[in-house]
Protein backbone atom coordinates (compact mmCIF):
# COMPACT_ATOMS: atom_id res chain seq x y z
CA UNK A 1 0.00 0.00 0.00
CA UNK A 2 0.70 3.81 -0.41
CA UNK A 3 0.09 6.84 1.25
CA UNK A 4 1.42 10.37 0.67
CA UNK A 5 3.88 11.45 2.41
CA UNK A 6 3.22 13.49 5.36
CA UNK A 7 5.68 15.94 7.69
CA UNK A 8 5.61 13.17 10.50
CA UNK A 9 7.28 10.62 8.07
CA UNK A 10 10.28 12.42 7.06
CA UNK A 11 12.67 11.98 9.40
CA UNK A 12 12.32 8.57 9.13
CA UNK A 13 12.68 9.05 5.35
CA UNK A 14 16.16 10.84 6.07
CA UNK A 15 16.84 7.94 8.47
CA UNK A 16 16.67 5.26 5.67
CA UNK A 17 17.67 8.01 2.98
CA UNK A 18 21.32 8.35 4.67
CA UNK A 19 21.71 4.59 5.65
CA UNK A 20 24.83 3.44 3.70
CA UNK A 21 23.60 0.68 1.63
CA UNK A 22 21.08 3.02 0.46
CA UNK A 23 23.39 6.26 0.19
CA UNK A 24 25.35 4.57 -2.34
CA UNK A 25 22.93 3.81 -5.23
CA UNK A 26 21.93 7.73 -5.21
CA UNK A 27 22.46 10.44 -6.93
CA UNK A 28 23.20 12.53 -4.45
CA UNK A 29 25.41 11.15 -1.46
CA UNK A 30 26.31 14.15 1.05
CA UNK A 31 24.64 13.65 4.65
CA UNK A 32 21.58 15.35 5.03
CA UNK A 33 20.19 16.79 8.02
CA UNK A 34 17.61 17.47 9.53
CA UNK A 35 17.43 20.98 8.91
CA UNK A 36 18.10 19.91 5.18
CA UNK A 37 14.96 17.58 5.38
CA UNK A 38 12.46 20.25 6.31
CA UNK A 39 13.77 22.71 3.69
CA UNK A 40 13.04 19.31 1.30
CA UNK A 41 9.92 18.88 2.71
CA UNK A 42 8.93 22.84 2.72
CA UNK A 43 9.94 22.60 -1.17
CA UNK A 44 7.92 20.05 -2.45
CA UNK A 45 4.90 21.17 -5.14
CA UNK A 46 1.77 19.10 -3.57
CA UNK A 47 0.26 19.26 -7.49
CA UNK A 48 3.83 18.11 -8.84
CA UNK A 49 5.65 16.39 -6.33
CA UNK A 50 3.93 13.22 -4.99
CA UNK A 51 5.61 10.88 -2.95
CA UNK A 52 4.31 8.04 -1.42
CA UNK A 53 5.89 5.89 1.56
CA UNK A 54 5.61 2.05 0.51
CA UNK A 55 3.67 0.17 3.78
CA UNK A 56 3.43 -3.78 3.64
CA UNK A 57 1.77 -5.65 6.17
CA UNK A 58 1.12 -1.64 7.84
CA UNK A 59 4.71 -1.34 8.44
CA UNK A 60 6.83 1.27 6.79
CA UNK A 61 9.42 0.11 4.97
CA UNK A 62 10.33 2.85 1.65
CA UNK A 63 9.69 5.80 -0.28
CA UNK A 64 8.25 6.10 -3.91
CA UNK A 65 7.62 9.36 -5.49
CA UNK A 66 6.32 11.23 -8.76
CA UNK A 67 7.99 13.95 -8.87
CA UNK A 68 8.48 17.43 -11.41
CA UNK A 69 4.94 15.75 -12.80
CA UNK A 70 4.36 17.79 -16.29
CA UNK A 71 0.66 17.61 -16.71
CA UNK A 72 0.86 18.60 -20.32
CA UNK A 73 3.23 16.31 -21.38
CA UNK A 74 1.84 13.90 -19.37
CA UNK A 75 5.36 12.39 -17.80
CA UNK A 76 6.76 12.63 -14.21
CA UNK A 77 9.95 11.44 -12.24
CA UNK A 78 9.89 8.46 -10.86
CA UNK A 79 12.02 6.85 -8.28
CA UNK A 80 12.05 4.54 -5.55
CA UNK A 81 13.55 3.34 -2.44
CA UNK A 82 12.83 -0.01 0.36
CA UNK A 83 14.67 -0.24 3.36
CA UNK A 84 17.70 -3.51 2.73
CA UNK A 85 15.71 -5.94 4.64
CA UNK A 86 12.91 -5.81 2.22
CA UNK A 87 15.72 -5.86 -1.06
CA UNK A 88 15.03 -9.28 -3.38
CA UNK A 89 11.55 -9.84 -1.99
CA UNK A 90 8.73 -8.92 -3.32
CA UNK A 91 8.17 -5.66 -1.80
CA UNK A 92 9.85 -3.70 -4.58
CA UNK A 93 8.18 -4.92 -7.48
CA UNK A 94 4.58 -5.17 -5.69
CA UNK A 95 5.41 -1.20 -4.87
CA UNK A 96 6.27 -0.29 -8.40
CA UNK A 97 3.63 -1.92 -9.70
CA UNK A 98 1.64 0.23 -7.47
CA UNK A 99 2.76 3.66 -8.17
CA UNK A 100 3.55 2.61 -11.78
CA UNK A 101 -0.59 1.75 -12.24
CA UNK A 102 -1.32 4.90 -10.51
CA UNK A 103 0.91 7.43 -12.72
CA UNK A 104 -0.60 5.37 -15.89
CA UNK A 105 -3.78 4.24 -15.38
CA UNK A 106 -5.20 6.58 -12.32
CA UNK A 107 -3.21 10.27 -12.81
CA UNK A 108 -3.55 9.49 -17.17
CA UNK A 109 0.54 9.89 -17.23
CA UNK A 110 2.17 8.73 -20.94
CA UNK A 111 5.70 8.25 -19.56
CA UNK A 112 8.21 8.00 -16.31
CA UNK A 113 11.78 8.94 -16.78
CA UNK A 114 14.36 7.71 -14.27
CA UNK A 115 17.93 8.59 -13.69
CA UNK A 116 19.99 5.42 -12.41
CA UNK A 117 23.90 5.24 -11.58
CA UNK A 118 25.25 3.07 -14.16
CA UNK A 119 26.95 0.97 -11.59
CA UNK A 120 23.62 0.40 -10.00
CA UNK A 121 23.20 -2.73 -12.02
CA UNK A 122 20.05 -4.37 -10.02
CA UNK A 123 18.33 -1.19 -10.82
CA UNK A 124 19.00 -1.03 -14.61
CA UNK A 125 18.37 -4.41 -14.96
CA UNK A 126 15.27 -4.30 -12.42
CA UNK A 127 14.43 -1.01 -14.78
CA UNK A 128 14.54 -2.51 -18.26
CA UNK A 129 12.93 -5.62 -17.14
CA UNK A 130 9.50 -3.63 -16.57
CA UNK A 131 10.07 -2.10 -19.68
CA UNK A 132 12.12 1.02 -19.29
CA UNK A 133 14.64 1.91 -21.85
CA UNK A 134 18.02 3.85 -21.92
CA UNK A 135 18.00 7.08 -23.78
CA UNK A 136 21.83 7.87 -23.64
CA UNK A 137 23.19 4.13 -23.95
CA UNK A 138 26.02 5.43 -26.39
CA UNK A 139 26.87 8.47 -24.13
CA UNK A 140 30.19 6.86 -22.15
CA UNK A 141 31.55 9.19 -20.45
CA UNK A 142 27.90 10.00 -18.18
CA UNK A 143 28.07 7.74 -14.70
CA UNK A 144 24.45 7.98 -14.90
CA UNK A 145 21.73 6.20 -17.51
CA UNK A 146 19.08 8.19 -18.68
CA UNK A 147 15.86 5.69 -18.71
CA UNK A 148 12.42 6.25 -19.94
CA UNK A 149 9.68 3.98 -18.85
CA UNK A 150 6.06 4.37 -21.50
CA UNK A 151 3.04 3.54 -20.26
CA UNK A 152 2.76 0.88 -23.73
CA UNK A 153 6.14 -0.84 -22.99
CA UNK A 154 5.33 -1.04 -18.80
CA UNK A 155 1.65 -2.46 -19.84
CA UNK A 156 3.38 -5.05 -21.74
CA UNK A 157 6.41 -6.15 -20.39
CA UNK A 158 4.44 -6.68 -16.37
CA UNK A 159 1.18 -7.47 -17.59
CA UNK A 160 1.65 -11.59 -16.66
CA UNK A 161 2.70 -10.53 -12.84
CA UNK A 162 0.37 -8.39 -12.16
CA UNK A 163 -2.28 -10.02 -13.63
CA UNK A 164 -0.98 -12.66 -11.42
CA UNK A 165 -0.95 -10.13 -8.22
CA UNK A 166 -4.86 -9.14 -9.56
CA UNK A 167 -5.96 -13.01 -9.31
CA UNK A 168 -4.07 -13.47 -5.89
CA UNK A 169 -5.66 -9.79 -4.58
CA UNK A 170 -9.15 -11.04 -5.50
CA UNK A 171 -8.54 -14.48 -3.60
CA UNK A 172 -7.24 -13.21 -0.70
CA UNK A 173 -11.14 -10.92 -0.57
CA UNK B 1 0.71 -28.82 -14.44
CA UNK B 2 3.89 -29.98 -13.05
CA UNK B 3 4.62 -33.24 -10.43
CA UNK B 4 4.23 -32.01 -7.03
CA UNK B 5 6.48 -34.88 -5.90
CA UNK B 6 10.14 -33.90 -7.69
CA UNK B 7 12.31 -31.32 -6.64
CA UNK B 8 13.91 -31.87 -9.67
CA UNK B 9 11.22 -30.69 -11.69
CA UNK B 10 11.06 -27.68 -9.14
CA UNK B 11 14.16 -26.90 -9.87
CA UNK B 12 13.75 -26.49 -13.48
CA UNK B 13 10.90 -24.54 -13.13
CA UNK B 14 12.13 -22.30 -10.94
CA UNK B 15 15.41 -21.97 -13.40
CA UNK B 16 12.99 -21.00 -16.31
CA UNK B 17 10.93 -18.73 -13.73
CA UNK B 18 14.42 -16.65 -12.90
CA UNK B 19 15.35 -14.64 -15.88
CA UNK B 20 19.25 -14.92 -16.35
CA UNK B 21 19.57 -18.35 -15.11
CA UNK B 22 21.69 -21.14 -16.86
CA UNK B 23 19.62 -24.10 -17.66
CA UNK B 24 20.69 -27.12 -15.13
CA UNK B 25 22.82 -25.25 -13.20
CA UNK B 26 20.75 -25.40 -10.01
CA UNK B 27 19.97 -27.88 -7.67
CA UNK B 28 17.80 -28.44 -4.48
CA UNK B 29 20.11 -27.34 -2.26
CA UNK B 30 20.83 -24.22 -3.82
CA UNK B 31 20.52 -21.01 -1.79
CA UNK B 32 18.56 -19.02 -3.82
CA UNK B 33 18.53 -15.62 -2.38
CA UNK B 34 22.29 -15.83 -3.11
CA UNK B 35 22.37 -15.96 -6.47
CA UNK B 36 23.14 -13.00 -8.27
CA UNK B 37 19.85 -12.84 -10.43
CA UNK B 38 17.93 -13.08 -7.39
CA UNK B 39 15.82 -10.28 -6.93
CA UNK B 40 12.61 -8.72 -6.20
CA UNK B 41 11.39 -9.52 -10.12
CA UNK B 42 12.55 -13.22 -9.64
CA UNK B 43 10.50 -13.26 -6.72
CA UNK B 44 7.33 -12.27 -7.85
CA UNK B 45 8.13 -14.56 -11.48
CA UNK B 46 8.61 -17.49 -8.64
CA UNK B 47 5.11 -17.04 -6.94
CA UNK B 48 3.29 -16.88 -9.81
CA UNK B 49 5.65 -19.64 -11.06
CA UNK B 50 3.82 -21.86 -8.16
CA UNK B 51 0.22 -20.51 -8.62
CA UNK B 52 0.24 -21.31 -12.54
CA UNK B 53 2.46 -24.80 -12.12
CA UNK B 54 1.32 -26.14 -8.84
CA UNK B 55 -2.18 -24.69 -8.78
CA UNK B 56 -1.51 -23.39 -5.05
CA UNK B 57 -0.23 -19.90 -3.81
CA UNK B 58 2.32 -19.21 -1.38
CA UNK B 59 2.84 -15.64 0.09
CA UNK B 60 5.75 -12.98 0.04
CA UNK B 61 6.42 -14.22 3.56
CA UNK B 62 6.46 -17.94 2.96
CA UNK B 63 8.95 -17.17 0.10
CA UNK B 64 11.19 -15.28 2.78
CA UNK B 65 10.98 -18.22 5.21
CA UNK B 66 12.74 -20.41 2.25
CA UNK B 67 16.65 -20.60 2.06
CA UNK B 68 17.18 -23.47 -0.74
CA UNK B 69 15.08 -24.79 -3.40
CA UNK B 70 14.24 -27.89 -1.48
CA UNK B 71 13.31 -25.51 1.72
CA UNK B 72 11.04 -24.35 -1.34
CA UNK B 73 9.64 -27.27 -2.59
CA UNK B 74 8.79 -28.23 0.77
CA UNK B 75 6.39 -24.73 2.01
CA UNK B 76 4.93 -25.60 -1.95
CA UNK B 77 3.79 -29.55 -1.23
CA UNK B 78 2.53 -28.40 2.26
CA UNK B 79 0.89 -25.82 0.93
CA UNK B 80 -0.60 -28.12 -1.88
CA UNK B 81 -1.51 -31.02 0.33
CA UNK B 82 -3.34 -28.53 2.97
CA UNK B 83 -5.28 -27.40 0.21
CA UNK B 84 -6.05 -31.13 -1.37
Amino acid sequence: MLTRLTHADIEMVRRWRTLPEIVQFMLYREPITPEMQEKWYASLDPDRDLFFIIRYGGVPVGLSDMKRIDWDARTCVGGIFVIPECWNSDIPLRATFCASDYSFFECGLNATLSTVRKDNHRAVRFNLAIGYHILNAEDETSLTYEMRLDKIDYDRATKRLRDYLSKVSENAR
Amino acid sequence: MADPNSVDEFVRNFEEAVEGVEPSSLNPDTEFTSLEEWDSLAALSVLAMVDAEYETEISGNELRKAKTLRDLFSIVQSKKAATA
